[in-house]
C-alpha cells in the first residue's frame, strides 16, 4: 500500500475525528546554482565525484556571504544539506593555503564522528586535507599531532572550555592561523549552556586576537523565532541570516492528533503512547518506512515491542530485524547498524528518543510519529523533518498527550504552523557565570587596564578577584596568581559551582553520570525521586546531602516524579515596572527561599496523580531573576477570598506551562509561586522566577511578552473542555481549589481586558 | 548559602577602577638580597648573582669534582645522545619555580635559576619575577644568558620546567629559548637507578639518600606559591628569601647529581662502580643502562650488584633481567644457570625462567616431559596474577606440549 492509500483510509477511518489540524505542503523542485567560479578545481572535482553538480540556492548564497567576510547564521530544515554551507569555505581555504586552521564546535561526540566522517569522504585520496575529533576520547598520544597538524579540529564547548582554551599555548599553530569557526545546532545554545558558551567564545576570540586572528563564523540552526538574534548574541558580532531553503521536497502532510478523552470531567485522555502505536502500527503495516519519537528509554521499549508485533508475519525477518529500537545507552555500533539499516531500507520501522534528532545521518523515511509533543517547535520540526524524501509524499504525526502545553499545540495550530514563536535566549553577563568565565580568561591571558570582556566591563570583578588573591595587578595588568586551575571546577551546563554529582550505583561500578545545581538538588534528588538521563530513568536511593552525591539506580517505571516546594520570595530590586496595565506586569531580582516538603508522582501521557512522599531536607536560598503581574485590589475583592488564591494558583501553573510556548525552555527552568498580599506590591501577585541563579533572561522575555503570554493561557483554558480545572489546563481542580478555572479565566480577561 | 552574586553586582554597578601603581608598604627585594633590576621598578624582573668557590662543599662532594667530567654515556641514557661529547662545565644547570604544577598559560614562572662553571667558579643566577610585569624583560636576559650554551641540566626539566618556560615565552611573543637546547634531565636516570632501593625519587630524598645531604630550615616546594603570593600582597621581600635559598640548593644538588652519575655511567661498562653504591643501586644502572640499549654496561652492572650480595626482590629482579641480556648477546650458557638457579631455588618472580627453561628442554634438550613440568608449575605458580592473554599464552604452551608428549608415548598412554 502507499503512503497515500494509508492517508486515505486514515482520512476516513474513525481516527479522523481525532485530528485536529491537517496541513499539506505541496512538493517543491529544487533551486539550484552553479559552483561560484571562484571555487578551487580540486574542490569542485571533489564534489562531483560525490555526485554533487550544483549548489542548492542557500548554499550558494551562504558561500557568497562568507566570501564577503560576514558572519553567516544558516537556517534550513533538516536534511538541505546545510553542512556544505560549511564545509566548502572551509576546505577552499586550506587548498588555497595550507596553514589554515578552523574549529568545529558540535554539541555531542556523536554528532562530531558524524561531521568527521562526512569530512573524510568530501576528502577522498585526493585532497589533503587533516581533521581530526579532539575530545574526552582523544588518546594522549595523538593529541600532539592534532594541535600542531590538524587543518579542521573537531570538538564540544566543553572540550574547548577546558582542553583547548587553558592550554592555547600548545595550540599555537590553531590560534595564529584560525580561519573559520563553525558553530552547528546553534539553537541548542540556549538558557545556562548558550550563556556559558558565549563567555567561551569570548575567551575564543581574546585568545585568537592574541595570536593575531580574527575567525569569521559559520552556524547553522534549527529554526526558531530569533536564529540571528540567538547567534549574534554569542558570538557578540553581527551575523547574516541565509534562510531560504533551495533543497527540494516532496509533498508533506503534517497532522496534529489528540487522543480521545475517556474522562470529560477531570479532562483525562486516552494514552498517547496506545494512540501513537496504533497509528505506527498502521503504517508499519502499510509498508511505509515509520520513525516513532517517544519522550523516554520506557515508552521506546513499549513502542518498539507493539510495532515488532504489529509487523510480525507482515514484514520479512519476522519483525525483529526490521523493527528497531534507538536511544542513548545503545553502543555505537548497534546505532551505526541501525541508521545503516534505515538508510539502506531493511529496517522498516525504528522508535527512537530525542537521541536521533541531532543531525545523525539515517536518510529520510516516509513516515514519523511523535508521542508527545517533543519541547519545543524548533524539536518538532526537526522531528517532523526525519520524514521526506525528495520526490515521494510524506507525513509526520504529532500526537499530544495531556499536558497543559501539548494540549494547547494541537487545539491552537497557528501557532505551531505559524512563524516560530520560540525564542532561543541567552544571558552571557549573569554575574555567576560571567565572573566564572572572567577567572578562565585571567588564567589564559592577563586582562589589560580597562579591557572589556564581550563589551562588557569586568574591572570590578578583577578588583573582587584580586581581593581574594586569585588575580594581582601589575604594570597596568592584571595577572593570574592562584595555584588552581579555573575551568576545571566549571560546568557549562549549571550556573553556579555548588553541584550535586549524580552517580550510578546499578553497575558494580559507580559511574557519574550528571550533575544538578544546588538549588535543584532538593526538587530532582530527594530519595526516591526519578532522575532521567538520556532518556533512561533512575530512581535516587540515597541523597548525601553533606558529600552532595546522589547514588541513583537504573528503574523502569511509568511515571516521573514532581517536588512540591513550599516557597517564599523577596524582590530585592525591580528592574521594568509597568503599571498601565490591568494587571500591573514587573520585573526584577529576588531571593527565593525553598523548603520542600513532598514529592508527587505523575503518570506520563496521562499526568495522573499516582503516589506521593514525604521530603526531609533544608531549605535552600537562591538570587535569581524574576517577573510578577500584581492583580489590582478591586479585583481581588471582587473574587472573594477563596477563589482569589484558587485563581492565582491556577494562573501561576498556566503561565510556568504555557511559558516553553516562548521562550525555548523546559517547563523546569522555570516556577511559579503565588501571594495572596504580596509585602512588595501590596497585591495578590503571581511570580515566575528562574530557576538558575542569576537568571539567563527568561524573566525579562515574560515581562516583554506579558500580553502574547497572557492571550495564550487564555486560550487554552477557554478551549478546556474540563469541568473546573485538569491536568491540561489550570491543574487539576482538588488542587488548585474549587474554581480555579472560572477565576484563572477572570484574572486573564482583566489582563487582557482594555488598559485602564 | 554563600552567594557571590550580590557582591559582584554591586561591584559592576560601581565600576571604578582604583588608581594602577598602588603601592605596598614592604621590604623591597633589592634591601633583602643584592642584586639588580633588569628594568625600571616597579614592574621589573631582579637578577640575584652569586658565585660559590669551586671548592664549595656540597653533598659529599666538592663542586670542582664535576670539573673535566665529560657527559659520555649519561647522555644516552638521559635521552640526550647528542651532549655525549660535552663537559658538564659547559652546561647550564637550570630550575624553575613557579605559582602552580600545572602547566598552562596562568601558571607564572617566579623564579629561574641557572648555575654554571666560569673562571674558576660556580656562578648561580636567579632571575626573580619581583613584579608581574616585569617577565619580559626577565625572558629576555635569560635568553641572552643561554645563548650559546651546549645545554641545560635539569630535573624533570622535560615534562615541568621547559613546557613552562616555554609557555611563558609564547605569552610574551619570544621565541622559546630553553626549549630549543639539549636537555639532560635527571629525573627520568634517577628513576631507573634508585628506584630499586628507593620509594620517592623526588630530590629531596636524592639528596638524603645518595648525596648524604639533609636539608636544614629548607621551605618546602609546596609553600612557594604561597610564599609569592604573599609577597605580592604585602611587597615584603623577606617572605620569598627562602625561596632563593630552596633553589640555590636544587641546582647545587643537581651538580652533584649529575657528577656522580656520570661517574657511574663511566665505570658502567666495567662494573666497577665505587663502594659506595648500594647494590641496588647497581642494578638500577643495569635497568638504565639496559632501557637505554648498552647492553653490555647492563650485564656488567648486574653482575656486579648480584656479586655484591644484592638479596630480596631486587635480587631475582636482576637476575631475570641479566639472564635476558645474557640471552640477547648470545651467552645461552650463562643464561642456562641463571634460570635453573632461579627455578631451583623457587626464587622466580615471574614465569619467564620456567618459560625460557621448558623452549630450552623442548628445542634444545628434547625433553618435552621436562618442559611440560615446567609450564605445569609456572601456571600453578603465577597463573592467578597473570593477564588474560600470558595465561591464555601459557595454557596454549602446555596443551601444545601435552599433544607433543601424546604423540610420542602413543593414545594408549
Amino acid at each position: 500500500m502507499s503512503l497515500e492509500q494509508v492517508l486515505e483510509e486514515f482520512r476516513s477511518g474513525k481516527a479522523a475525528r481525532n485530528v485536529t489540524c491537517w496541513r499539506s505542503f505541496p512538493g517543491r523542485p529544487p533551486r539550484l546554482e552553479p559552483f561560484p567560479t571562484w571555487l578551487h578545481p580540486s574542490l569542485v572535482e571533489a564534489l562531483r565525484r560525490r555526485g554533487i553538480e550544483h549548489l542548492y540556492s542557500h548554499q550558494a548564497a551562504a558561500l557568497q556571504v562568507v566570501r564577503r567576510g560576514e558572519h553567516v547564521v544558516v537556517v534550513t530544515p533538516t536534511a538541505s544539506g546545510k553542512t556544505l554551507c560549511y564545509n566548502i569555505p572551509v576546505v577552499e581555504s586550506v587548498l588555497r593555503d595550507d596553514a589554515t586552521r578552523s574549529l568545529y564546535l558540535f554539541p555531542t561526540k556523536a554528532l562530531s564522528q558524524d561531521q568527521l566522517a562526512e569530512l573524510e569522504q568530501l576528502a577522498g585520496e585526493t585532497l589533503r586535507l587533516k581533521a581530526y575529533t579532539y575530545d574526552g576520547d582523544t588518546p594522549q598520544s595523538a593529541r600532539q599531532a592534532i594541535r600542531t597538524a590538524g587543518h579542521i579540529v573537531i570538538t564540544n564547548p566543553d572540550m574547548l572550555h577546558t582542553g583547548i582554551l587553558p592550554h592555547h599555548t600548545r595550540w599555537l599553530r590553531l590560534f595564529q592561523n584560525l580561519r573559520y569557526v563553525v558553530i552547528d545546532e546553534v539553537h541548542q545554545y540556549r538558557g545556562v549552556f548558550g550563556s556559558h558558551l558565549a563567555n567561551v567564545i569570548r575567551r575564543l576570540k581574546r585568545v585568537a586576537h592574541f595570536y593575531g586572528a580574527r575567525p569569521q563564523f559559520i552556524c547553522c540552526s534549527a529554526t526558531i523565532a530569533n536564529p540571528s538574534e540567538l547567534a549574534s548574541r554569542l558570538i557578540e558580532e553581527p551575523v547574516t541570516l541565509v534562510d531560504e531553503s533551495g533543497a527540494p521536497s516532496g509533498e508533506r502532510h503534517f497532522i496534529l492528533y489528540n487522543p480521545p478523552l475517556v474522562n470529560r470531567e477531570l479532562g483525562i485522555r486516552r494514552s498517547c503512547l496506545l494512540e501513537a502505536a496504533e497509528l505506527a502500527g498502521a503504517f508499519v503495516r502499510a509498508g511505509v518506512q515509520t520513525l516513532v519519537f517517544a519522550r523516554s528509554r520506557l515508552s521506546t521499549e513499549v513502542l518498539a515491542t507493539y510495532l515488532k508485533r504489529a509487523a510480525a508475519g507482515i514484514l520479512p525477518g519476522q519483525g525483529e530485524a526490521t523493527v528497531r529500537g534507538y536511544r542513548g545507552g545503545y553502543l555505537p555500533t548497534q546505532r551505526r547498524e541501525i541508521e545503516k539499516g534505515l538508510r539502506e531500507g531493511k529496517v522498516r520501522a525504528a522508535v527512537a528518543t530525542n537521541a536521533l534528532e541531532l543531525g545523525i545521518d539515517i536518510g529520510r523515511l516516509d513516515a514519523v510519529v511523535m508521542a508527545g509533543y517533543p519541547g519545543s517547535i524548533a524539536s518538532a520540526w526537526q522531528q517532523a523533518g526525519r520524514a521526506g524524501r525528495r520526490t515521494d509524499p510524506a507525513v509526520a504525526v504529532l500526537v499530544a498527550d495531556s499536558s497543559p502545553l501539548n494540549q494547547y499545540l494541537v487545539n491552537q495550530p497557528e501557532y505551531f504552523f505559524g512563524r516560530s514563536p520560540e525564542h532561543g535566549l541567552v544571558n552571557p553577563d549573569n554575574p555567576f557565570i560571567l565572573a566564572n568565565h572572567v577567572k578562565c580568561a585571567a588564567f589564559e591571558l592577563p586582562f589589560e587596564e580597562g579591557e572589556d570582556f564581550g563589551g562588557t566591563c569586568v574591572q570590578p570583578v578583577l578588583e573582587h578577584l584580586a581581593a581574594q588573591g586569585i588575580v594581582h595587578r601589575s604594570g597596568g595588568r592584571w595577572h593570574w596568581i592562584a595555584e588552581s586551575y579555573p575551568a576545571e571546577d566549571i560546568s557549562l551546563r549549571s550556573a553556579s559551582a555548588e553541584n550535586f554529582v549524580v552517580v550510578d550505583v546499578t553497575a558494580p561500578r559507580p559511574r557519574v553520570i550528571g550533575e544538578v545545581d544546588r538549588f535543584s538538588a532538593s526538587m530532582l534528588l530527594h530519595e526516591e525521586a526519578i532522575y532521567l538521563h538520556e532518556a533512561e530513568q533512575y530512581q535516587v536511593e540515597k541523597l548525601d546531602y553533606a558529600e552532595k552525591k546522589a547514588y541513583v539506580r537504573k528503574v523502569e517505571v511509568d511515571y516521573y516524579t514532581d517536588a512540591s516546594l513550599a516557597v517564599s520570595i523577596r524582590v530585592l530590586a525591580q528592574f521594568q515596572h509597568d503599571p498601565e496595565h490591568n494587571l500591573p506586569r514587573s520585573s526584577g531580582e529576588v531571593l527565593v527561599t525553598a523548603l520542600p516538603t513532598m514529592f508527587k508522582k505523575i503518570r506520563f501521557g496521562t499526568h495522573e496523580n499516582v503516589g506521593s512522599g514525604p521530603i526531609h531536607l533544608p531549605e535552600e536560598q537562591m538570587h535569581t531573576t524574576a517577573y510578577w503581574l500584581q492583580v489590582p485590589r478591586e479585583v481581588a475583592d471582587d473574587l472573594g477570598p477563596q477563589a482569589l488564591e484558587a485563581g492565582l494558583l491556577g494562573l501561576g501553573n498556566l503561565m510556568v506551562h504555557i511559558a516553553p510556548l516562548f521562550l525555548l525552555c523546559d517547563a523546569r527552568d522555570i516556577r511559579s509561586v503565588v501571594e495572596v498580599r504580596s509585602p512588595f506590591t501590596r497585591c495578590p501577585t503571581v511570580y515566575v522566577y528562574e530557576r538558575y541563579p542569576g537568571g539567563v533572561g527568561f524573566a525579562d522575555k515574560l515581562f516583554e511578552l506579558h500580553g502574547e503570554l497572557l492571550a495564550a493561557c487564555r486560550d487554552l483554558v477557554r478551549g478546556c473542555t474540563c469541568a473546573d480545572g485538569c491536568p491540561s489546563c489550570v491543574g487539576p481542580g482538588a488542587e488548585a481549589g474549587a474554581g480555579a478555572k472560572q477565576a484563572t479565566l477572570r484574572l486573564l480577561r482583566t489582563g487582557l481586558g482594555v488598559l485602564r | 548559602m554563600e552567594d557571590p552574586w550580590h557582591e559582584i553586582r554591586e561591584a559592576l554597578r560601581c565600576a571604578r577602577p582604583r588608581p594602577d601603581g598602588e603601592r605596598r608598604s614592604g621590604i623591597a627585594v633589592d634591601r633583602v638580597l643584592p642584586g639588580r633590576y633588569l628594568s625600571p621598578p616597579p614592574g621589573s624582573g631582579y637578577l640575584v648573582e652569586r658565585r660559590l668557590s669551586i671548592h664549595h662543599y656540597h653533598g659529599g662532594r666538592h663542586l670542582s669534582d664535576a670539573l673535566g667530567q665529560a657527559v659520555g654515556c649519561l647522555g644516552v641514557l638521559a635521552g640526550a645522545p647528542g651532549l655525549e661529547g660535552n663537559l658538564l662545565e659547559e652546561l647550564v644547570f637550570l630550575d624553575t619555580e613557579t605559582t602552580g604544577l600545572d602547566v598552562g598559560p596562568g601558571t607564572l614562572v617566579i623564579l629561574v635559576g641557572t648555575g654554571r662553571f666560569e673562571a674558576g667558579g660556580f656562578v648561580v643566577r636567579q632571575f626573580f619575577l619581583a613584579e608581574p610585569a616585569g617577565e619580559r624583560p626577565l625572558l629576555e636576559e635569560l635568553a641572552r644568558h643561554l645563548d650559546g650554551c651546549a645545554g641545560l641540566v635539569t630535573f624533570n626539566g622535560r615534562h615541568f620546567d621547559l613546557p613552562q618556560l616555554e609557555s611563558r615565552f609564547v605569552l610574551n611573543r619570544l621565541p622559546p629559548a630553553p626549549s630549543s637546547l639539549p636537555n639532560l634531565d635527571l629525573l627520568p636516570v634517577a628513576r631507573r637507578v634508585w628506584g630499586l632501593r628507593l620509594a620517592s625519587r623526588s630530590l629531596a630524598s636524592l639528596e638524603d639518600n645518595v648525596l648524604g645531604y639533609m636539608r636544614e630550615g629548607d621551605v618546602p616546594g609546596y609553600l612557594v606559591p604561597s610564599l609569592y603570593r604573599e609577597y605580592l600582597r604585602t611587597g615584603d621581600a623577606t617572605t620569598v628569601a627562602p625561596v632563593f635559598e630552596h633553589n640555590l640548593r636544587d641546582i647545587l644538588s643537581m651538580v652533584m647529581l649529575v657528577s656522580r652519575l656520570v661517574d657511574w655511567c663511566a665505570r658502567a661498562a666495567s662494573g666497577d662502580l665505587p663502594p659506595e653504591a648500594h647494590p641496588a643501586d647497581v642494578a638500577g644502572l643495569g635497568r638504565a643502562c639496559e632501557y637505554a640499549g648498552l647492553a653490555a654496561a647492563g650485564t656488567a652492572c648486574y653482575e656486579a650488584a648480584l656479586a655484591r650480595g644484592l638479596d630480596g626482590a631486587p635480587r631475582q629482579l636482576a637476575s631475570e633481567r641479566l639472564a635476558r641480556l645474557y640471552r640477547r648477546l648470545g651467552m645461552r650458557a650463562e643464561a642456562l644457570a641463571v634460570w635453573s638457579g632461579l627455578v631451583a631455588s623457587g626464587q622466580a618472580c615471574s614465569p619467564d625462567p620456567y618459560i625460557e627453561l621448558a623452549k630450552h628442554y623442548e628445542h634444545v634438550a628434547r625433553d618435552p616431559v621436562r618442559a611440560c613440568a615446567l609450564v605445569e608449575e609456572a601456571i600453578v605458580r603465577f597463573g592467578a596474577g597473570l593477564s588474560p592473554a600470558r595465561e591464555a599464552a601459557l595454557r596454549h604452551r602446555l596443551a601444545r606440549l601435552r599433544r607433543r608428549l601424546d604423540i610420542r608415548t602413543g593414545p594408549s598412554a
